[in-house]
């Protein structure tokens, strides 16, 4: 009897080894385990066994059927698994293939410079004015200092609505609003579009934008005007940026100053970028004249401050390297799609 | 302007090399372009700020050169007889406010020949024309000294006199260049006993001009009111070497040593000539300017820490006259500094001097404010965030256009859109007026991409319109939000159905209703009808309350055709600062439910008239508190539905705070709200 049991064992192992199926398991499960199972059967014949012999026949057979069992799982759990790994295989994917979905919308490169030069700005202390884009010509000219028939109109020519009506030339007279309206000290950043009669070419746009910017209290000076910008030309352009100031002439300012920083491709030495000079000229910028102090209705000899301007076309071809003006306003989808 | 080193070197001594004095004066203020090589040496190309009318000859860059250098200027005198037959020179000056000073010489035995080489070397070399001797001469004073000098042929003056008075109305003078010119009052002249004989400080007239007959000369030195002769140029479209000069400021000063310079070089060039008359008409000569200057006023606007003595040695670099009391300095201006007149000035020409990089850099010590944006930048900002994150591209239109623009848009000529701000000169007839929408930037961005085969477009921009109101008073500018799109947001579609991506009305809404969530706006609503250039049956208004915040819609196929683009194209556009105003960014929580919901899906047979708002609205009315949402999620025409009819199907949620909802209550409420449609909208309950 035991060696029918061993027999029987090892047959059992032998066929679970080659099982390829769950079928063929279940096949083999049945003919073993089953109600009519060879193990099964040989549980029944346990009656023609000598009652002495049967506790420990007994026990053999039902050990034997706990291993065969035991075996006929670990097959099953293998089967599972390669069909398992069979399905997934089946359901692989080309993952070359590109991705879908709705397209992200992008910020104007005039608003993505306008931002950094803002949250710059916004850093030091400044806050945001805007004004009307149609000015009378006292606060886009006489306020700021330049009367008619005054040859500094003469780089601003200006789109006119009626005699006395025009299209902002610059974004100034939002200073002239700001000062009129509140009471000092100041420090206020402007930006907007602004409007010269210069024809449409690849360097000039009829219609541009600029960030003036204005910081008047009891003393403010010349030094401070230098620390801000350079602070600021260091946040826009990089920390290794080297700066240039020299006196130049704008009405409402004086001293006044023309602000170059050293050219951020060349780093100085001379490119195409810059001219071959190493140096890119960004900022016009100067101590505000008191004749505009007073023509706002301050006291001059309290008060006193800087203004700056900038143009942000300007610096977007700058930084951006773009070669003509005209595209930020063209919308081409193959310019805008590259910010 | 042109100046050659050779010639600045008579008044200064130059020691240093070209390209370092170039770069010495562009840091002083006076910007030199570029250091040319040409046949008579170095030339450096002086770009003059419009307050530095002094510089616009050589004697006043060596000057500056002197200052920058640290050395003397030698302004060699020139001496020439006044005449002695009084009379021949007869001059009136009725207008002095536009005519300061007025100088006159009479020479005769003159001979026109061309001038000597080196006069027209340094002409050349400075970039004008050589013409002839008498022309040539006063042309190298002007260059030389910057005053303008004019010479007349003293035959053809009526009356051999000269009258400086204004054009009488009507008056007509043919210039030196030929064009017959229309005068006006306020056009200061020069004439003879009858007629026009030169406008004043811009040209002479062709009459009187020097030619090769001309034995006896009359010249002119004279002083011009710089914004009448601005004026005058600008008016005539006559911009000149004497006008740009005059309009800057010339020395009044300067007027008998530049007499006396012409007067030298054609004696020198014709040794028969011979002065017959001078007269010199300046009955109010200006008086030295004296200026007082505070100390600490300097070093308080400057952030510096410059000694007095720092100061007056500057200054006195510049040739100013500097007195030093105990806590100011007494400064008496050049005449010929007409920009320097109020102690800031002074301050700048330390400054400059002294060198602007040789400041330290300082921040403001006093914070008076916290930095930040208002209410209205934080709105541009989530407008900016909402639109990008709906896949739409910023643009950035012009905000002028042409006039035709309103026909596109199929405007009547009544519509308030027609209320154009109009360009007085306009630049072209595409930029003659601003524009009152933003559909037309739009849509002309549509146009160009679709030109070069970009057929998706989805693009938003934020920018102001503008509406005229009365001639002189400033128009209404009001911000907009304006949208457009046609082909699809989506960047890669394969295997998508099409109809899924592709761009329609209920998209368009989406962005809207995105954009209005964003803002805090629950109680817009949408009703039919908004601007002429859109499809009157495609297209809503959008409202908050009574007020109109703007429009959506499919764009009209005229309008389509107009622009010549293909569509469908879509197009929103809402009033920014009615949304600012609206808005609400503060939020508040909400407690999220503990119960489940309930969810109920209701499809109902109604009449194609019916608005699925009409439905909502009733299921609204008739749920109670207990509804939670309705959601929309089916619309059905077809077949087997019967003629004139359509099914829409709703999901309707239902939830409590307080427990969980029985079958039993949702059932009855759906029951009276199917009722309530039946009976209201004779709406049937599909099955
Ligand atoms: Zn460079």
């Amino acid at each position: 009897m035991q060696k029918d049991l061993l027999r029987l064992e090892s047959e059992a192992r032998q066929r679970l080894s080659g099982v390829s199926s769950l079928a063929e398991l279940e096949e083999i499960r049945r003919k073993y385990l089953g109600k009519k199972g060879s193990v099964t059967q040989l549980l029944k014949s346990l009656g023609s066994v000598a009652p002495e012999e049967r506790p420990a026949l007994g026990q053999a057979i039902n050990d034997l059927k706990n291993r065969v069992a035991a075996e006929a799982d670990a097959v099953m759990l293998r089967l599972e698994a390669e069909a398992e790994r069979m399905r997934l295989e089946a359901e692989r994917l080309d993952i070359t293939l590109p991705g879908r979905g709705p397209m992200q919308g992008r910020r104007h490169p005039l608003t993505r410079i306008m931002d950094e030069i803002k949250s710059i700005f916004i850093g030091l202390g400044f806050q945001i004015a805007e004004g009307p884009e149609v000015e009378t010509d006292r606060y886009n000219f006489e306020a700021l200092n330049i009367p008619s028939d005054h040859p500094a109109r003469d780089t601003q020519d200006s789109f006119y609505i009626s005699d006395s009506v025009l299209l902002r030339t610059h974004t100034s007279p939002v200073q002239i609003h700001c000062m009129e309206d509140g009471e000092p000290p100041f420090r206020f950043i402007m930006p907007g579009r602004t409007y010269r009669r210069d024809a449409v070419t690849s360097r000039h746009s009829p219609i541009f934008h600029q960030v003036e910017g204005l910081v008047i209290d009891r003393d403010v000076t010349f030094t401070d005007l230098k620390g801000i910008l350079t602070v600021f030309s260091r946040q826009m352009f990089g920390q290794d940026t080297r700066m240039r100031f020299r006196p130049d002439f704008f009405p409402f300012t004086e001293p006044s100053a023309e602000i170059a920083v050293s050219c951020f491709v060349c780093k100085g030495k001379g490119c195409r970028l810059c001219s071959g000079s190493g140096w890119l000229e960004i900022l016009g910028a100067g101590m505000v004249h008191p004749k505009v102090i007073a023509n706002v209705g301050h006291d001059p000899e309290k008060w006193q401050g800087f203004a700056f301007g900038m143009g942000v076309e300007r610096i977007a071809l700058l930084k951006y390297g773009i070669d003509d003006i005209r595209h930020f306003f063209e919308g081409d989808l193959r310019f805008l799609n590259q910010f | 302007m042109k100046a050659p080193l050779m010639w600045l070197s008579d008044f200064v001594d130059i020691d240093i090399e070209p390209a370092e004095l170039a770069d010495k004066l562009t840091m002083a203020g006076l910007e030199i372009g570029k250091v040319e090589t040409g046949e008579w040496g170095e030339v450096l190309d002086a770009d003059i700020t419009s307050n530095r009318g002094d510089c616009l000859c050589m004697l006043g860059l060596a000057r500056e050169i002197s200052a920058l250098l640290d050395k003397d200027i030698s302004v060699p005198l020139t001496e020439a007889p006044d005449g002695e037959d009084k009379g021949w020179a007869k001059v009136e000056v009725h207008d002095y406010d536009l005519c300061s000073r007025y100088a006159a010489r009479v020479i005769d035995g003159i001979r026109i020949e061309p001038s000597p080489e080196w006069i027209q070397n340094r002409l050349i070399a400075a970039g004008m024309r050589s013409i002839n001797n008498i022309v040539d001469a006063a042309n190298y004073v002007m260059l030389e000294l910057g005053q303008p000098l004019h010479s007349f042929d003293y035959t053809e003056l009526n009356g051999n006199r000269i009258v400086v008075r204004r054009a009488e109305p009507g008056e007509r003078m043919v210039s030196i260049d030929g064009v017959e010119r229309e005068l006006d009052p306020q056009m200061l002249v020069i004439a003879d006993a009858e007629q026009p004989v030169a406008i004043a400080g811009v040209m002479g007239g062709a009459d009187s001009e020097v030619s090769e007959h001309t034995a006896t000369i009359l010249l002119e030195a004279a002083i011009f009111k710089p914004g009448s002769v601005r004026r005058t140029s600008k008016h005539l479209g006559l911009p000149t070497e004497a006008s740009y000069r005059f309009e800057r400021g010339v020395d009044p000063d300067g007027i008998r040593r530049a007499l006396d310079r012409v007067t030298a070089l054609i004696l020198e060039m014709i040794p028969d000539a011979a002065v017959r008359d001078t007269v010199d008409l300046y009955p109010q000569p200006i008086q030295p300017q004296s200026i007082s200057l505070r100390i600490d006023k300097v070093n308080s606007l400057l952030g510096s820490d410059l000694s007095p003595s720092t100061m007056s040695a500057l200054l006195r670099r510049l040739h100013f006259n500097v007195t030093e009391h105990e806590e100011k300095l007494e400064v008496i201006v050049p005449s010929y500094r007409r920009d320097v007149s109020i102690e800031v000035d002074l301050i700048e020409e330390i400054a400059r001097l002294y060198g602007y990089n040789s400041f330290e850099n300082t921040l403001p010590g006093r914070l008076c404010q916290p930095g930040g944006k208002n209410r209205e930048q934080k709105y541009e900002d989530l407008v900016r965030d909402i639109l990008t994150g709906c896949s739409l591209d910023e643009t950035v239109c012009y905000s002028l256009t042409d006039r035709s623009f309103s026909d596109r848009l199929l405007l009547s000529p009544q519509d308030d859109l027609c209320r154009a701000v109009k360009i007085k000169n306009p630049l072209t007839e595409d930029l003659a007026v601003m524009r009152t929408t933003l559909a037309d930037g739009l849509l002309s961005v549509i146009k160009r991409n679709l030109s070069v085969k970009e057929n998706d477009i989805a693009i938003f921009e934020l920018g102001r319109i503008f509406l005229a109101r009365q001639e002189n008073d400033l128009p209404e500018e009001k911000s907009m939000v304006g949208i457009a799109a046609r082909g699809s947001f989506w960047e890669n579609r394969w295997n998508v159905p099409s109809e899924a991506v592709e761009v329609d009305f209920y998209q368009l809404k989406w962005i809207v209703e995105k954009l209005l969530a964003a803002c805090g706006i629950e109680d817009a609503s949408f009703t039919v009808g908004a601007a002429p250039w859109l499809h009157p049956g495609r297209s809503a208004e959008v409202r908050i309350g009574d007020r109109k915040l703007g429009y959506l819609g499919e764009v009209h196929p005229r309008t389509v055709a107009a622009y010549d683009i293909s569509g469908p194209v879509y197009l929103a556009e809402l009033d920014f600062d009615l949304l600012v105003a609206a808005g609400r960014l503060e939020r508040l929580y909400s407690s999220v439910p503990r119960f489940p919901a309930v969810e109920r899906d209701m499809a109902l047979l109604v009449s194609e008239e019916v608005a699925s708002a009409e439905i909502t609205g009733i299921i609204r009315e008739t749920a109670g508190a207990l509804l939670e949402k309705v959601a929309f999620f089916d619309l059905y025409h077809g077949k087997q539905l019967p003629e004139g009819m359509k099914s829409l199907a709703y999901s309707i949620y239902y939830r409590s705070p307080e427990r969980t909802l029985t079958d039993e209550e949702v059932n009855a409420i759906q029951e009276r709200i199917t009722l309530a449609l039946e009976e209201r909208l004779s709406a049937q309950l599909r099955s």
